[in-house]
């Protein structure tokens, strides 16, 4: 590529480095932008039911999004999908489920009870990218978003700073960013002497729950399935949540043939910013 | 986090700050660069050439989270319908 655009290399690394990952900012990557934090709180009722709260973000198009549920207040906050907090067991009406869906200009966060469950507080935080989830419809353009303000600092490489949208702005002051902290790779082994459950814990030192994601998959199958996943087409459960100071994994076996030892491998993906501390 | 190196604060934060909320960019954050944005109906694929599982985000139609899979070489989309993916260029995995 030529060297034309923005460019600032990482402490120690040429500026003609063509390795992207030698750079803080690189006009051809554009850095993973959010331009909104939010949260709120899900009341859901006892028994097997589902409640749903919805939350209009205004952005015109379906945002790309990263969402996590806290089950009843427990400083455990968990990935959105199925299986929050309880994995044992697998059947609709017999696991909690939580989801976040994008529709229209909305998000939607859902959380289903299973039966016998009792009435719970489930709060959800989330963040939303000015990446859009889908593609935008023919003749809606993206907004500016939140932050439309002319305050600050911008750099719009190729686009006119005054006006150019915020997806087409590399930096805006205005908003935060994906801060990437770090990478952990592990796995747990199944074997015939466990009852097809595991987890495992570890400690990230941030003092605060972190965004983060989870990859995983069993031996071989060499592509990873981003956590959490339900047992169809896969055959495994899974979940994983963050607290202050680990995150943990918790990962089912559900094959209907239980395997002599299998190894399930999963990659942790921990970002600086904080669930809790949403500016 | 030590005020050395290069340092960007969001708007309105001192730029001595060492929390990781109030700075923007940081020689000491490696950003999450985004490397592709894909969308494809189920069993679609796309080559990212890095030779090793970068971080990927996906959603749905609906609006859901996506299933995609991720492999040293290409991503895939997983789910019936269609899918949108966004390839994060990532450190260390």
């Amino acid at each position: 590529m030529p060297n034309q655009g923005l460019k600032l290399a990482l402490p120690g690394k040429s500026i003609l480095s063509n390795n992207p990952l030698d750079y803080i900012l690189w006009s051809k990557y554009p850095p993973f932008k959010i331009i909104k934090y939010g949260n709120g709180l899900i009341d859901v009722g006892a028994g097997f039911s589902t409640t749903n709260v919805t939350v209009k973000h205004g952005l015109r198009y379906k945002p790309a999004y990263l969402a996590y549920f806290e089950n009843d207040k427990n400083g455990r906050y968990w990935l959105d999908g199925v299986k929050l907090g309880t994995l044992s067991t697998f059947n609709s009406g017999t696991e909690e489920q939580a989801i976040v869906s994008a529709v229209d200009e909305n998000l939607v966060f859902s959380f289903t009870n299973p039966a016998g469950a009792p009435a719970k507080k489930i709060p959800f935080y989330y963040a939303l990218s000015d990446r859009p989830a889908f593609d935008v419809a023919a003749g809606i353009d993206r907004p500016m978003g939140y932050t439309s303000a002319n305050a600050g600092i911008k750099l719009s490489p190729g686009f006119n700073v005054l006006n150019a949208k915020l997806y087409q702005q590399m930096v805006n002051s205005n908003c935060d960013y994906l801060k990437y902290h770090s990478t952990t790779t592990n796995k747990l082994t199944f074997n015939n002497s466990t009852n097809g459950e595991l987890t495992k814990e570890h400690v990230h030192g941030l003092g605060y729950p972190p965004f983060f994601l989870v990859y995983g998959y069993f031996d071989n199958d060499v592509k990873e399935y981003l956590l959490p996943v339900g047992t169809v087409p896969q055959p495994f459960a899974s979940g994983a949540f963050a607290d202050t100071y680990r995150i943990v994994i918790d990962i089912v076996w559900a094959g209907s043939a239980f395997p002599s030892t299998v190894n399930f491998n999963y990659r942790i993906v921990i970002f600086k910013n904080n669930l809790l501390n949403m500016l | 986090m030590a005020n050395i190196g290069f340092k960007f604060t969001r708007r309105g934060q001192n730029v001595l700050t060492t929390n990781a909320q109030k700075i923007a960019f940081s020689s000491a954050y490696p950003l999450d660069k985004i490397l592709f944005e894909f969308q494809g109906a189920a069993n679609a694929t796309k080559p990212h050439g890095l030779g090793y599982k970068p971080t990927t985000l996906s959603w749905g139609s609906t609006g859901v989270k996506g299933v995609t899979f991720i492999d040293n070489y290409q991503l895939t989309i997983a789910a019936a319908g269609a899918n949108r993916a966004i390839v994060l260029l990532q450190q260390g995995s």
